[in-house]
């Protein structure tokens, strides 16, 4: 971090040099919209595209998911003069608007446009034609909830920390080691193989743009995230996370994190400190992430870049070969 | 070195600058919900009040300089912190499209708000979004009007020439810094980054680069002059040359890839002393 000193200093040559100096202090002109008469601004446009300031804006108003609004409905859009200061009673706007729906206050004078000929916008914005974007059919682009329900059930941390502590009690050292070993990558493999098959089996509307996607580019996207989304659901059912730690994932590594493991946690709490110190779940994690990459037919690395035990997180990196 | 690389660069990844730096491009794809969830807020619709934010600046501005500079000095923070955009030459700019995955094309919401324009078709396209949340557009019709148009790093690379060619500025945009969601090509006074920064101030840093113009090679031909969106740029009838002001220049390189003679290169800003601390 810097010191305090390098912070101010900075702040003021930014302050300086930042861009012209904008006018202050003065009454811009008041640019006032009837929204009577301007009933479907973004089929319209002539006073947007027209002012040499650009200082109106047209927002779409009430959205419903998944629709797009028509403009050519009276109420989908609102035309707002936000950029008053860019304004110089040019009257270009006023000159351009088929409703005089505009009028301009600057010192006392009020400008208003011609009179033009009473014509119903709307009316004659129903006549033409637009195609509206409309979601191919109702989607979901959350993870679904049978997902999480299956995987916790079968594959959850409590469940299964107590499993292993039940397998290893009254063992030794060396006989924990082999049987913990085994349990895990046991664990592991069977876990991420079914949060791969009930990933497929509940696919989400994130997972067919993915898809399609990576048919239409070569491929791209495929890796990282297809084993992103099984390795995301896999830990979201069964690791009591709300989300899971990306940093990285692009088209050469997805790197992911597990910040204080609640299954370590509940090993130390299930079979003491010394089994957690053995660290042998990460035999599950690394087994999980090998299992999905071949499972995928995918080339990659897999490798620890941090332990609970030491650096109070685990981190995985799959770095593609 | 730029505040921001100190920030969020890494020194092993991308030469230390901090849009170079992959892990600015990471995000997760699914959250753990309660059954039954609902979207709501600006998850439902979060570019719907996209460019009412002037409205505000606008009041602050009459109210008079002192109101104004306590204001300034918040935007201006804020662009500290990386909470806007900077400009980015194109050669940065293809370094990009390699680490950001996955890469959508879009419409432009500035120019779709402020200028009505109302793209449908991709080849019009002039914005692009990166990271995972392009994957779920679909929940935005109005934002991505007209669709998104999915692409590998190579077809990217290529619409950012074409970008480049037709005169808009790169400037990438951050959603919650320093994560990168965003990858403008854009002109003033379209441009509400642009012209935020132009007009008031705010948002948009300046690129990590710097233009200048080797007169031997400079034929005074006056092509770059189109080109630039800063004012920093100007065809000089004294010495019949281009003449860049390196203050008012954002090293966006747009003068850089226009110059038939090869006369304008890109300088590293921190070479430059009294550039260094200029954002």
């Amino acid at each position: 971090m810097e010191s305090q000193h390098t912070s101010a200093k900075r702040g003021l040559v930014i302050a300086m040099v930042y861009g012209r100096l904008p006018t202050v202090g003065i009454k811009f002109p008041q640019i006032e919209i009837d929204h009577e008469k301007c009933t479907v601004p973004f089929w319209c446009k002539k006073c947007i595209q027209v002012c040499p300031g650009n200082l109106f804006s047209v927002n779409q108003q009430n959205e419903e998911r998944g629709k797009e609004n028509d403009p050519r409905l009276p109420g989908t859009y609102k035309l707002t003069p936000v950029r008053r200061d860019k304004c110089s009673v040019c009257e270009l706007c006023l000159e351009v608007c088929p409703v005089n729906a505009i009028k301009i206050t600057y010192l006392d004078q009020t400008y208003t446009g011609v009179e033009k000929e009473k014509i119903d916008l709307a009316a004659v914005a129903q006549k033409e034609p637009y195609p509206l974007f409309v979601a191919p059919r109702p989607y979901s682009f959350e993870m679904a909830d049978e997902v999480v329900s299956l995987l916790e059930g079968e594959y959850g941390y409590e469940k299964v920390t107590s499993q292993f502590a039940e397998a290893i009690a009254n063992k030794s050292k060396a006989e924990i080691e082999a049987i913990g070993k085994k349990f895990w990558e046991d664990y592991g493999r069977d876990w991420i193989k079914r949060a791969h098959q009930v990933g497929e089996e509940y696919p989400d509307r994130t997972y067919e743009v993915l898809l399609e996607a990576a048919d239409r580019s070569g491929g791209f996207g495929r890796f990282p995230h297809v084993p992103q989304r099984v390795i995301e659901f896999a830990y979201l059912s069964c690791m009591g996370v709300e989300t899971l730690p990306v940093i990285e994932n692009n088209q050469y590594r997805l790197i992911y994190k597990m910040p204080d493991c609640p299954t370590y946690k509940a090993i130390g709490e299930k079979a003491g400190a010394e089994v957690a110190n053995l660290f042998l779940c990460s035999r599950g994690c690394l087994t999980a992430a090998e299992t999905l990459l071949r499972d995928l037919n995918m080339d990659a690395l897999v490798e620890m870049e941090g332990t609970m035990p030491k650096e109070g997180f685990c981190q995985f990196a799959i770095r593609r070969g | 070195m730029c505040h921001l690389c100190e920030l969020y660069g890494d020194a092993n990844a991308g030469e230390g600058i901090w849009y170079l730096n992959p892990k600015n491009y990471a995000r997760q794809m699914y959250r753990r919900r309660p059954p039954g969830y609902v979207p709501s807020g600006a998850e439902s619709g979060p570019e719907a009040g996209i460019g009412l934010g002037g409205l505000r600046t606008v009041g602050i501005m009459e109210q008079g300089l002192d109101a104004w500079l306590q204001y300034q000095k918040g935007i201006i923070e804020r662009a500290r912190r990386g909470g806007g955009s900077q400009v980015v030459p194109i050669k940065d700019a293809e370094k990009i499209m390699d680490i950001s995955s996955p890469i959508g094309l879009i419409a432009c919401i500035c120019r779709k708000v402020d200028r009505g324009v109302d793209e449908r078709a991709p080849e019009e396209y002039t914005c692009m979004g990166m990271g995972v949340g392009m994957l779920k557009w679909e929940r935005w019709p109005e934002r991505y009007k007209g669709g998104v148009h999915l692409v590998n790093p190579d077809e990217a690379k290529e619409w950012l020439w074409k970008c480049d060619r037709l005169g808009y500025v790169h400037a990438l945009m951050t959603f919650g810094a320093p994560y990168i969601g965003g990858f403008c090509q854009c002109e003033y006074p379209a441009c509400s980054a642009i012209r935020g920064r132009l007009d008031f101030g705010a948002g948009l840093l300046k690129g990590h680069y710097v233009a200048k113009v080797d007169y031997d090679k400079c034929t005074g031909c006056g092509v770059c002059a189109q080109r630039c969106q800063f004012g920093a740029l100007k065809f000089e009838v004294t010495v019949d040359k281009a003449n860049i002001d390196p203050f008012q220049c954002f090293g966006c390189g747009l003068c850089e890839t226009a110059c038939p003679t090869g006369a304008i290169e890109l300088k590293w800003r921190a070479s430059i002393p009294a550039l260094r601390e200029v954002w």
